[in-house]
């Protein structure tokens, strides 16, 4: 899926330990939620200040993904 | 710059060391020699040098075009990215079929890539260069139609009296506001609200502040 590429993509580039990354996707009807693992010192890199980071990571991803009509979650697993 | 320190039978057997281990050439190594330096037929002593090795960064222009068609990429957009560089600024312009996409709702998208493009960009960097994201001309426009939209909302608190608020907006777009109406002697604005995104409201001035 383009998708799960296009959020590694990004999240392998935040990261300090990209090798860590481990995406999980599950396709509901009308949403896909996307379960997103990081190595635990690269947590905050992914969240950011106030979830400032995080928040554009769905924005984006959202964006993304527009074209199928779906809506996206996007949980951050510690 | 990368400090590292190499033993070997001769000065030139510690410095291939060095070479072989930064994976550079000599000639760009500054060479200090530590211990060993006039000991001729000293046998069983090791020479001790020190180098020094100035680390070239990439052009964070290569970065930020690397980092962006590799994402297009991803989900099959077609991306020509130009830059153009400042002392501390880089101006990134992208040009694609969807640029209504990549923008998003009031450039909500665009703003989301140009924060996660400059953390990324500048994670390994010594000194933070801020990277402007701009397509299509979408940041003049937006310019233009928020100084119009400034104006027509002012006229309209000079013909009611009444005070309106803004949705809100990023600190560049109230910035454009509050620099619209700074000279209006009837019209004063200010900014409310926490965080990165304040509403701006604009209300009459007291009338009081002219008979003084």
């Amino acid at each position: 899926m383009n998708e799960k590429e296009f959020l590694l993509y990004i999240i392998k580039a935040l990261v300090d330990e990209p090798e860590e990354v481990e995406i999980n996707v599950v396709e509901g009807e009308k949403s896909t939620i996307f379960e997103l693992k990081v190595a635990s010192p690269d947590i905050g890199k992914v969240i950011g200040k106030n979830g400032r980071i995080a928040k554009a990571i769905r924005t984006i991803l959202n964006a993304a993904i527009a074209k199928s009509g779906k809506r996206i979650s996007l949980d951050i697993l510690g | 710059m990368v400090i590292r320190e190499y033993e070997g039978r001769t000065q030139r057997d510690a410095l291939k060391k060095a070479e072989a281990d930064l994976g550079v050439d000599s000639e760009q190594l500054k060479i200090e020699v530590i211990t060993g330096k006039s000991k001729f037929f000293s046998f069983g002593t090791l020479v001790k040098i020190r180098v020094y090795l100035e680390v070239m960064e990439e052009p964070v222009s290569k970065n930020v075009e690397n980092f962006l068609s590799g994402l297009f990429k991803t989900i099959g957009i077609n991306v020509t990215i130009e830059t153009y560089e400042e002392v501390d600024k880089l101006y990134v312009e992208i040009l694609s079929d969807s640029a209504g996409l990549i923008i998003g709702k009031r450039g909500k998208t665009l703003e989301s890539l140009q924060l996660l493009t400059n953390i990324i960009v500048n994670k390994d960097r010594e000194n933070w260069k801020k990277v402007v994201l701009d397509i299509e001309n979408y940041r003049d426009k937006r310019e233009t139609s928020l100084k119009e939209f400034a104006l027509k909302v002012a006229d309209k608190v000079k013909k009611t009296g009444k005070a309106q608020l803004l949705e809100p907006m990023n600190p560049f777009e109230r910035r454009i506001i509050h620099m619209t109406l700074q000279n209006d002697p009837q019209i004063n604005t200010k900014s409310e609200g926490a965080g990165s995104l304040k509403k701006v409201k604009i209300f009459l001035r007291r009338r009081k502040k002219y008979n003084k």
